[in-house]
Order: C-alpha cells, then sequence, then structure tokens
C-alpha cells in the first residue's frame, strides 16, 4: 500500500470532485471510493456503510435538537423578546442600533448553536431599523453578520458538536473552551463600530426610563434563563450536550407556546419540516464526509503528511501559525461544517503530535471556521444578511472588512497565548 | 418552492421522525434525573429515526438544488458565449452524481439482504432497515440525476448551504 | 501446502495498545510464520474499520475478512449468544474456558455459520465487576437505590432492577461525566477498562462481584472463509488458538495488576460473599427463565449439567 499515492489520491480527488461543482456529500463519496481503490480496500458495500455510519451517532443528535430550539426561539418570539431589551437598554446612545446589534447576538449565541438562523434572526428586525435611522447600510450589515457568527462560538455549537464527533473529542469540553472567545469577539466588535462610528453621522437619542427598560428585560426573563439552564447544566454534568439540545428545544416549546403564548399547534408542523430539512441538508454531508475520513484513517493521511512537514512539528505555535493561514484560506471557499469534516481529521492528529490541545485547537479551527463564513467568494453568512437586507453582495463584503480584521487579531493573539482559551476551561471543568 | 404531494409526505415523515427523536430522548431525561431509571430503547430507536430522516431529507432537497456545492469555479462559465462549456460541466455533474450513487446504491443493496438475517440488540427489528435508506435513497438520487443528464438541465447555482 | 498470497483485514475495537492490539498482534505474527509468510494479517485496531455490528456487516457482505468483538454485539444475529450475557454463569476463570473452548462453546460457535460468519476462537474480555460512590456493596440490600449505569440491552437492565438498583442504560461514551456529576451512582465494568477509563477518580468503592463474564469471539467472514483452502483454514485455526492462550494469559495478568493499581490508587475494595452471590443469584431467576428460553431450553440444560459437572470435580 503506497500511503503517499493515497494522499494525492485525496487531495486531487478532492479538487476534482468538489471543483466541478458537483453537491460536496457525493464529491466526497467519490473521494472516498478512489482512495478505496488505491489502498486495496474497494467494496461498495464499505461506501454504503459508512454512509449510514456517518449519521448512525447519539450525538450527533444535538445537532437537530439545537436547530429545533433555534426554529422555536425564532418562532415563538424569544429572540424577539432579546432584541427589543437591549435595545430599551443601550439603543438610545449614539450609534446604539450598533451596541444593540452586538449585545442580542451574544445574548442569542448563548440559546442558539447556528450562525445562519442567528444572523437572519438579527437581520431581520435589526436591519429595517437601521436603515429607517439613516444608518450606513454596508457597515451595518457588516457589523450584523460579524455578530451572526459569534453563535458558534459561544455555546451551545453546532459547528463543536460536528467537530466534537468528527474528531472524538469532548464536546462539552470544546463548549466551555468558546465562552471567553466568544466574548472576546464581542468586546472587539464593540471597539471597532466605535472607531466606525467616528465617521458616521447618527444623533444620540433619549434614554428609555429604567422603568421600561425593566419591563422589557422582565419579558425577556423567560429567554434570559435558556442560557443559564443549557451552560449550568452542562457546566454542572447534569446534561450531555444532546441532552441539553432537547432540553433546550423543549423548554424554547414551553415558553413559545404557554408563556409568550405565539405559537399554535399548527405551527409546530412548519418548525419541525424546516428543522429536520436543516438538518438534514447538513448531516447528508457528515454522511459523505465518513466515506472519505474512514479511507483517511485507513491510509494514516495524518501521519503521511507530518511526515512531510518535517520539524515544523517540534514548534507548535509555528505549526498552529501556518493551520490557521491555511483554514484562512480555506475558509474564503469552503463552509464551515465542510471544512471541519474534510479537515479536522487530517490536521487535529498532527496537531496532538505537535503537543497542541486538542480542545484549544478544536475551538482555534471552528473559530477560524466561523471567521471563512464572512469572508469572499464563498460566506453563507454574508449571503444571507444580503438576502434580508435587499443589498448587493458586495456591499455587505466591503462593510464587513473593520470586523474581519478584528477579528483576524483576535485570532492571532490567541495563536501567541493559548492560554486565554485553555486556562478558563481548566478552571471550569 | 413547489408541493407535490410526494413533497408533502416527505416533509410529514421528517417531522414525524424529529418529534418522535427528541420525545424518546427527553424522555429518557426525565426519566434518568425524575425517577433513576430509563428507556434502554430509547437511544437505538432515535439513532435509527435519525438516519432516515437525513436520508428522506437529502432525498428531498437534491431536486431543489438544496446541497451544498462549490460551484465558484463554474461561474466563469455562465458568461454568454460559453453556452457548449456550461452544459458540458452540467453532464459531467449529472454523470458523476449518477456514478456515486450506483456505487453506494449495489454497496447498500448487498447490506440490506445481509441485514435481514439480523435484528437490532435493544429493539429488534431487522438490521437493513440501516442501509435500507441510502439504498431508496441513492437509487432515488441516482434516477434524478440520470433524467437531468439526459435532459441536460442546467444545475442551480442559487442556492449555496442554507445552514451552518 | 497449498497457500495463496492473501490479506487479511482484522477489525478491532480497542486501540494498540490494548490487550485486544497485543494480542492481535501475535495473531498476525502467528499466521505470517504458519503460512511461511504467504498469508498476511493487517490488524486495524481503534474503531477505525467501524463499530462491532458495523464489521459484523461487513463481514457477512464479504467486504472485510476477519476481526474480533463482543459476543453481546452478536445476539442480533445469533440469539444463541444471549448465553454468555446470562449473570452469574460462571464462577470462576477455569470455568469459562472449560465451557468455552468445550462442546457448548463451540455449539453456540457453530450457529454463527448458517449467518454467514466462522467463530475461531473465543478471547477473554473478562469478569465484570461493580464499583460506585456511595457504599461499599456486601450484601444484596446494598444494592437497593444505587443509580447503576447498565449497557443499552435489556438482560442487563432488567437484571440490575432485579437486584434493587436503579438501573440507567447510558452510552459508554457519556459516562465518565454522568459519574463525575453524580447523574449516576456506579457502573459495572472489567478491571482494565475501570483502570484504562479512570473511574478511581471519581469512584470510590469496588466490589468483586464477577457478576457475568464477558468474553470476545475472533471472527471471519464465511464468504471468504469457503474460498480457503483446507491448508489455509489450518493456518488460522491454529494461529487462532495460539493468540487465544495469550490473548487469556495476558488479560488476566493485566486485570490482576489493575486491581492492584485501583486499590494503589485509594479504591476500596470488598469481595461480595459467596452466600449474596447465591442470594443475588435467586433474585435473578426469572431473568435467568428468559434467557434460558430465547437461547434454547436444551442448550440451556447442557451448560447447566456441564457446569454442574465441572463444579463436582472439585
Ligand atoms: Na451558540
Ligand atoms: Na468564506
Amino acid at each position: 500500500m503506497n500511503q503517499g499515492l493515497t494522499a494525492v489520491v485525496f487531495v486531487v480527488g478532492m479538487l476534482l470532485f468538489m471543483g466541478v461543482g458537483m453537491p460536496m456529500a457525493f464529491a466526497l463519496v467519490l473521494t472516498g471510493a478512489s482512495m478505496a481503490w488505491v489502498l486495496d480496500f474497494w467494496d461498495t458495500q464499505l461506501l454504503a456503510q459508512n454512509l449510514v455510519a456517518g449519521v448512525d451517532s447519539f450525538p450527533l443528535l444535538a445537532v437537530p435538537f439545537f436547530i429545533l430550539a433555534g426554529e422555536l426561539m425564532n418562532s415563538g418570539g424569544i429572540s424577539r423578546r432579546i432584541i427589543v431589551m437591549a435595545q430599551a437598554w443601550v439603543g438610545h446612545i449614539r450609534g446604539g442600533l450598533g451596541f444593540v446589534t452586538i449585545g442580542a447576538a451574544i445574548l442569542m449565541a448563548s440559546m442558539s448553536g447556528s450562525a445562519l438562523a442567528d444572523t437572519a434572526a438579527l437581520a431581520t428586525i435589526l436591519l429595517p431599523m437601521m436603515r429607517a435611522h439613516g444608518y450606513p447600510m454596508g457597515t451595518s450589515a457588516g457589523l450584523i453578520a460579524s455578530g451572526g457568527i459569534i453563535a458558534p462560538i459561544i455555546p451551545p455549537s453546532m459547528p463543536f458538536v460536528i467537530y466534537g464527533v468528527t474528531t472524538n473529542t469532548s464536546i462539552s469540553a470544546l463548549f466551555l473552551s468558546g465562552i471567553v472567545p466568544g466574548l472576546m469577539m464581542g468586546a472587539g466588535l464593540i471597539v471597532a463600530w466605535k472607531l466606525q462610528l467616528r465617521k458616521m453621522d447618527l444623533p444620540a437619542g433619549i434614554p428609555l426610563p429604567l422603568s421600561t427598560k425593566l419591563r422589557e428585560t422582565g419579558k425577556a426573563f423567560w429567554a434570559l434563563l435558556m442560557p443559564i439552564i443549557i451552560i449550568g447544566g452542562m457546566k454542572t454534568g447534569v446534561f450531555t450536550p444532546t441532552e441539553a439540545a432537547v432540553v433546550a428545544a423543549f423548554y424554547a416549546l414551553v415558553i413559545a407556546f404557554f408563556v409568550h403564548r405565539e405559537m399554535q399547534l399548527t405551527d409546530l408542523h412548519g418548525v419541525l419540516v424546516r428543522a429536520a430539512k436543516t438538518t438534514a441538508v447538513v448531516m447528508f454531508l457528515c454522511a459523505g464526509a465518513q466515506v472519505a475520513s474512514y479511507m483517511i484513517t485507513l491510509a494514516d493521511l495524518p501521519g503521511t503528511i507530518s511526515g512531510w512537514l518535517g520539524s515544523l512539528i517540534e514548534h507548535p505555535k509555528l505549526l498552529m501559525a501556518v493551520m490557521m493561514v491555511a483554514l484562512v484560506l480555506i475558509g474564503t471557499a469552503l463552509d464551515l461544517t465542510p471544512t471541519i469534516l474534510i479537515f479536522a481529521p487530517v490536521m487535529l492528529p498532527i496537531a496532538v503530535k505537535a503537543g497542541i490541545d486538542p480542545v484549544y485547537f478544536g475551538l482555534m479551527f471552528v473559530l477560524n471556521g466561523a471567521i471563512g463564513l464572512i469572508t469572499p467568494p464563498v460566506g453563507t453568512v454574508l449571503n444571507v444578511v444580503a438576502g434580508v437586507g435587499r443589498m448587493r453582495l458586495d456591499e455587505v463584503i466591503k462593510g464587513v472588512n473593520p470586523y474581519l480584521i478584528t477579528y483576524c487579531l483576535i485570532l492571532t493573539l490567541l495563536v501567541i497565548f493559548p492560554q486565554i482559551v485553555t486556562l478558563p476551561v481548566a478552571w471550569m471543568r | 418552492m413547489k408541493n407535490s404531494s410526494l413533497q408533502r409526505w416527505t416533509n410529514h415523515l421528517m417531522a414525524a421522525c424529529l418529534a418522535v427523536m427528541a420525545i424518546a430522548v427527553f424522555t429518557n431525561v426525565v426519566l434518568r434525573y425524575g425517577f433513576g431509571s430509563g428507556v434502554a430503547a430509547s437511544e437505538e430507536l432515535s439513532r435509527l429515526l435519525f438516519v432516515w430522516m437525513v436520508f428522506i431529507g437529502a432525498t428531498g432537497a437534491y431536486p431543489m438544488g438544496e446541497h451544498m456545492a462549490f460551484t465558484s469555479l463554474l461561474q466563469p462559465l455562465l458568461k454568454p458565449g460559453r453556452e457548449v462549456a456550461l452544459k458540458g460541466a452540467t453532464r459531467l455533474i449529472h454523470a458523476l452524481v449518477v456514478l456515486s450513487c450506483a456505487l453506494v446504491g449495489w454497496g447498500a443493496w448487498q447490506q440490506v439482504v445481509v441485514g435481514l438475517d439480523s435484528v437490532s440488540v435493544v429493539l429488534g427489528y431487522p438490521q437493513a432497515l440501516l442501509p435500507l435508506p441510502a439504498l431508496l435513497s441513492s437509487a432515488a438520487i441516482g434516477a434524478m440525476a440520470l433524467v437531468q443528464f439526459i435532459q441536460g438541465k442546467a444545475i442551480d447555482f442559487g442556492h449555496g448551504a442554507e445552514v451552518e | 501446502q497449498d497457500i495463496k498470497p492473501r490479506l487479511i483485514r482484522f477489525g478491532y475495537g480497542l486501540n494498540e495498545q490494548s490487550n485486544q492490539g497485543r494480542a492481535a498482534k501475535v495473531l498476525a505474527e502467528e499466521i505470517e510464520k504458519l503460512s511461511g509468510g504467504k498469508m498476511k494479517l493487517r490488524a486495524i485496531g481503534a474503531a477505525a474499520l467501524g463499530s462491532d455490528v458495523q464489521m459484523q456487516q461487513a463481514l457477512i457482505g464479504g467486504a472485510q475478512e476477519m476481526m474480533v468483538g463482543s459476543t453481546a454485539t452478536l445476539v442480533g444475529i445469533t440469539k444463541e449468544m444471549a448465553l454468555w450475557d446470562t449473570p452469574f454463569l460462571f464462577n470462576t476463570a477455569a470455568e469459562a474456558d472449560a465451557v468455552l473452548d468445550g462442546p457448548i462453546g463451540d455449539k453456540v460457535r457453530a450457529k454463527l455459520e448458517e449467518k454467514g460468519l466462522v467463530g475461531l476462537v473465543y478471547w477473554e474480555n473478562g469478569f465484570r465487576n461493580l464499583t460506585n460512590s456511595k457504599r461499599a456493596v456486601n450484601k444484596l440490600e446494598d444494592m437497593d437505590g444505587i443509580k447503576l449505569r447498565v449497557m443499552q440491552n435489556t438482560v442487563y437492565l432488567d437484571s440490575f432492577k432485579s437486584l434493587g438498583a436503579n438501573a440507567v442504560p447510558l452510552p459508554f461514551s457519556e459516562l465518565f461525566s454522568a459519574l463525575e456529576t453524580k447523574a449516576v451512582d456506579g457502573q459495572e465494568n472489567p478491571y482494565n477498562t475501570i483502570l484504562s477509563s479512570k473511574f478511581y477518580e471519581i469512584q470510590k468503592f469496588l466490589t468483586v462481584t464477577n457478576h457475568v463474564y464477558s468474553p470476545w469471539i475472533v471472527l471471519v467472514s464465511k464468504k471468504w472463509w469457503d474460498g480457503l483452502s483446507k491448508d489455509e483454514k489450518a493456518v488460522l485455526t491454529t494461529a487462532a488458538k495460539t493468540s487465544r492462550d495469550f490473548e487469556r494469559k495476558d488479560t488476566r495478568a493485566e486485570a490482576a495488576q489493575a486491581l492492584e493499581d485501583l486499590k494503589a490508587k485509594g479504591m476500596q475494595v470488598n469481595v461480595l460473599p459467596a452466600a449474596e452471590t447465591d442470594r443475588m443469584r435467586d433474585k435473578l431467576t426469572s431473568i435467568n427463565a428468559g434467557i434460558a428460553a430465547n437461547v434454547g431450553m436444551d442448550l440451556w440444560h447442557e451448560t447447566q449439567a456441564a457446569l454442574q459437572k465441572l463444579r463436582a470435580k472439585k
């Protein structure tokens, strides 16, 4: 068996099948099949078996449950109450809607695990308001997109679930690792927005009376309890991530039906269908990726590649920097989920060989991949904002730049000081 | 989005799968913390339904062009005067999808036959129920892609990933 | 000798450094030696070829040649395999060896053939023992109200319920954190697993119950097996026996060491008195009746008779 040849087949197959524009799940199946051929492991039964095995996993159930919870939050008025509350507190400041965006993004990130769902909710409510108040649309849309990608970093997080399952890393630990960097992203956005504000001609509003602020906070009370249940439940280990996800879904259901009374039984069918469809498309990709990653493991691709990397293995920070640059480049063209599914099984073993902490690496990997959601040419979150706001994509792309720079600075900071991630995780566990 | 009766039925099925999965897992949480017990079948049942839900959904998503694809390299072919190249590329994609469906379908068929003779450990359902959705789904997608290949139907660039 | 060059893909679930991995290596060396280097076994661990169930189906379909795995996961294929799930079936490892390697073990193995599998030999996973964070279990009543994680398997669930524990089914992957946070109070596994999974960090009491003996079984795809020559089959059979003898010795030494290590790590170890074992066994009469009906009364009585004969010898 020629491992070098298998590695070449993997890379060429990937580029070829994905490059021609095949649906990625099928491209992954064909890549896996080509590798099987070279590896002397050819049997179509293995392709079929692994396609199924890729989704036959209990931890992965967290994905549909978190998506369901997110759908219920949006349909049940939870997201809207969070935004209204944020507005009551900081809406009157000059450029206040920007701060509302950031605050709401962080709060919603602690309830939802999907960047696209959060971005859609934020953009739907806040973009029209920003437009009406004369905010410059490009940078406003950019801010919303940048706020939306905090969702997969602060727990709960779908990409962390997929990463954890793909690489066999503790999902609870990954979740905890995201809290501090997620808050740093929020802080970074505040700074960047303040700098942007200097160029804007926006009036300050009149602060609302405290009673109004408290009333809006009271209305959001049940929604605000959600992150405490999810993160608290997982930190104390009362729930596993899958259970936390299902509890979140049922909690959102109860709030939507009995507290906010914004949903009826007939709405439930639509919510279930939307969540199931969304899940199916993402998970089918997991299925296809399992075919390829089965062969990646058999061919010991990480071993081959770390052989190629030579002495770079002995310099963890340099290796980390190199891999982060590679991921930024990959992220421009590839979405977060396929990036995880294709590259995490190859990169993590190399990182571990170099002595890099697997949870820290997971956080960095997902953070980098999430940033890829707002980099052109393929930036799904950018598409969502442009779509909801009926804006031209290049206007949003331009608007996102200052925040993108901020995020890259954070990424660099975390490469230099891994302790920012590892110490809080050690303390929380 | 067109809403054929087939579409409606797949929607109902997927919604039912998701609802039962959620109830099965939630029940075990409640039983464990409330009563110190649990249902052994919960995990096996929810995993099986999950597999079915994904393959049903993937099949339904195919004609809508909702599967994630990397189409940036095809964008230049959209310019006028490059229709022939575009058609060729499209045909190639359809052919490759048919190929992968044929491979998976053939493998899944053999595994279905194998699985008819054994049952799952807890629930006792036939093991064939696991590869079966892969067989049905690859047959359906393969057939659709074959028709598209023959018709030379242009692929849809409008849909990217719908979730992340 | 009629031996052709062959590549055998052999899958197992634990990692290379485990007892499974060491025995797989012995098997590979033995096959290579006996076949004069013509037959090569490539052992692939860490479940890289999939879960036990996935590998079994691949073997039946002829997509993979060999594997070793738990007999409990074979129950869905051959119901007679449920015999080995019987609680308190064997009192000692010697009893297990005698029955598994004797006519009864052969009979159960042979049942696999009609399902497309060939069972070569039984390896040892080990006796399962109980740990918990509440109290030392010295008598049947001490089981009362212990929230105990069991495998997602109806026999185990019902057995421990009958003994008075609150049996909770939970995937192994979630067990450590469940124990750590007292979501469950206890679990049961062989010493080697208790040590390697670091349960000693979060569990104070270890009770030597030996409540069930878990074998592993080395399997061959029948589709592939049927194409082998007599000599090739003989190579595999002989090599498998050598690997079995090595594996059992190695596993037992490791288990004894693991028990010492667990004590050294501060676990409080006690042995369940034989009288209490008998009381527990009495509590499980209806469970045993269920297993007997499932595996067939003839096989069940034959097993009991064989065990009585073994016990009378002493
Ligand atoms: Na989140
Ligand atoms: Na991008």
